[in-house]
């Protein structure tokens, strides 16, 4: 009789470990899942921006005029662009020498753009006080069009320069 | 006594067993409960991102996920728009989709042209065939092109969206050839081919929509009734809910037949997609004219600079563009606060803007 009691105790036994590694596996999926469809939705953000009309002239062609003007507009790209979020564009200039672009002035003697910049700024204090949150960010390289990169005599015309952007994304 | 025994340790052994048994099938249907809801998380990851991507690229894609489980998705259109998932909560939604969900669907990418802003959406929609019933109005000829155009074009795609046309009880290709699709009706009606259709009493299929073209909507209209006042305005009615929609442009009658009559707990679905896209199209109108308001008065400064520090001789061609620039951005700043507003002027400036050289399109 007690044989029997041993096993059946046993079966009860390998049957709730079975279900915990079920339900650990299922568990350890939904995360994976869940990390996966944030890489996913930093990687489309980027997209967005690289090739929306708001910032750049074609796929993968910045504008300067554009970037210039979407400074200081956060709240509004926010509402367009999703929360939580800023971009860093700078021109691959062999000087080194970084000039960050600013609001409401026009000028091709700058090469360093950022936008939401306030949440570049809130980003990292809140990385100080309270340790990184989920952040994700992607660069990639792209071309940014200076509207007036040229000027003579009779007109100006436009002037590609190589350039990188970085994307982040955080909680 | 022995015997005794015998049946307690059978009795006791058949409780056991039972509890064993009773225990592992409620804990394996729970246990498909939760993956089946793993799966249909998946499924609707992939949704999101397909919006995104054909958002994004302007590619066209199809979508078959949604036939492997059942799915209960419709759109809220509070103070967020979000599609929400039975049992599975909300996603809200980052770029301006017209959806109804099915088994084979196609996503594709369509834009509307302001004049000044090129408004895009993405619409995605099951294999449907578009019956329409095209009435005695002048623009019954441009409102067909103008419907199809909004809708996806799913020539060489393995699901379809086709076009037919009802007069009475019969129900035929619109083109004269199956499958009629978004490309050869286009064809056809450029080349002057009049649709020949009236008042539709014909039973529908499941897959089937109807559309209306007439000079006079009623409530009782079946389908998304549309009254043309001229080749691109008008109103709209859709069976179900009594409102009557007016458009400016063809992605809000696309929205009501995307959308078309399905009720759920928000409303009828037609009326939600034309709200959401209206409200997108708000917000992005508002955003674009801000942003490209301060560059034409950067640009306008840029320019001015240049000619005053005398790089520039004084009678060159492109000084003409300030005056332009100036022109735009005041347009412009109108438009930032009232988006959806007319864009005749901004329209017309833009297009000056390209004839003179001044910008790209």
């Amino acid at each position: 009789m007690f044989e029997y009691v041993i096993a059946a105790f046993f079966i009860v036994l390998i049957i709730i470990f079975v279900m915990f590694m079920l339900g650990s596996y299922q568990m350890s999926q939904l995360e994976l899942e869940k990390q996966k469809f944030s890489e996913q939705k930093a990687e489309q953000l980027l997209k967005r921006v690289v090739s929306s009309p708001l910032v750049a002239k074609e796929d993968g062609v910045l504008d300067d005029s554009k970037l210039i003007a979407a400074l200081g507009l956060c709240d509004d790209m926010e509402q367009f662009f999703g929360k939580n979020w800023y971009a860093v564009i700078i021109i691959l200039d062999s000087s080194g020498k970084t000039v960050r672009c600013q609001q409401g002035e026009y000028s091709t003697d700058c090469n360093y753009w950022v936008i939401c910049a306030d949440n570049l700024e809130a980003r990292i204090s809140k990385e100080k006080a309270s340790g990184a949150g989920e952040e994700y960010a992607y660069t990639v390289p792209v071309n940014v069009a200076r509207k007036m990169g040229w000027v003579t005599r009779r007109g100006t015309a436009t002037r590609a320069e190589p350039a990188l952007i970085e994307v982040w994304t955080y909680d | 006594m022995i015997i005794s025994f015998q049946m307690w340790k059978i009795v006791l052994g058949l409780a056991i067993s039972g509890f064993l048994l009773m225990f592992s099938v409620n804990y394996i249907g729970g246990y498909t409960a939760q993956q089946n809801d793993v799966l249909r998380t998946k499924i609707m990851n992939t949704f999101e991102l397909a919006c995104y991507n054909v958002y994004n690229t302007g590619n066209s894609m199809v979508f078959d996920d949604f036939s492997k489980l059942p799915f209960d998705v419709s759109l809220s259109v509070g103070a967020e728009h979000a599609i929400k998932v039975a049992g599975l909560g909300q996603r809200v939604l980052k770029v301006p989709v017209l959806f109804s969900i099915g088994d084979k669907m196609v996503f594709s990418r369509a834009e509307y042209d302001t004049g000044w802003w090129k408004f895009r959406y993405v619409v995605a929609m099951p294999e449907t065939e578009i019956v329409l019933a095209p009435g005695n109005s002048p623009y019954a000829s441009e409102t067909v092109k103008g419907i199809v155009k909004a809708l996806p074009d799913t020539t060489n795609f393995k699901n379809k969206v086709t076009y037919a046309v009802c007069n009475g009880n019969d129900i035929e290709s619109a083109c004269g050839k199956k499958p009629c699709e978004a490309q050869a009706l286009l064809e056809e009606l450029e080349s002057g081919k009049a649709l020949r259709g009236g008042k539709c009493t014909a039973d529908l299929k499941k897959n089937q929509r109807l559309v209306t073209i007439s000079m006079s909507c009623t409530e009782g209209t079946r389908g998304v009734c549309v009254e043309p006042y001229g080749p691109a305005s008008g109103k709209a009615r859709l069976y179900g809910t009594g409102t009557v929609f007016s458009y400016d442009d063809y992605a809000d009658v696309a929205a009501l037949i995307v959308g078309y009559e399905k009720k759920d707990a928000y409303g009828v679905a037609g009326e939600s997609m034309y709200i959401h896209k209206n409200s997108e199209m708000a917000k992005e109108l508002s955003l674009a004219a801000k942003i490209m308001a301060r560059r034409y008065e950067l640009l306008a400064g840029g320019l001015s600079g240049i000619a005053q520090r005398g790089q520039m001789d004084s009678d060159a061609e492109e000084l003409g563009c300030v005056k332009l620039f100036q022109e735009m951005a005041a347009s412009l700043d109108g438009l930032a606060s009232e988006p959806l507003g007319s864009s005749e002027k901004a329209g017309e400036t833009k297009k000056r803007m390209k004839e003179m050289g001044c910008d790209y399109d």
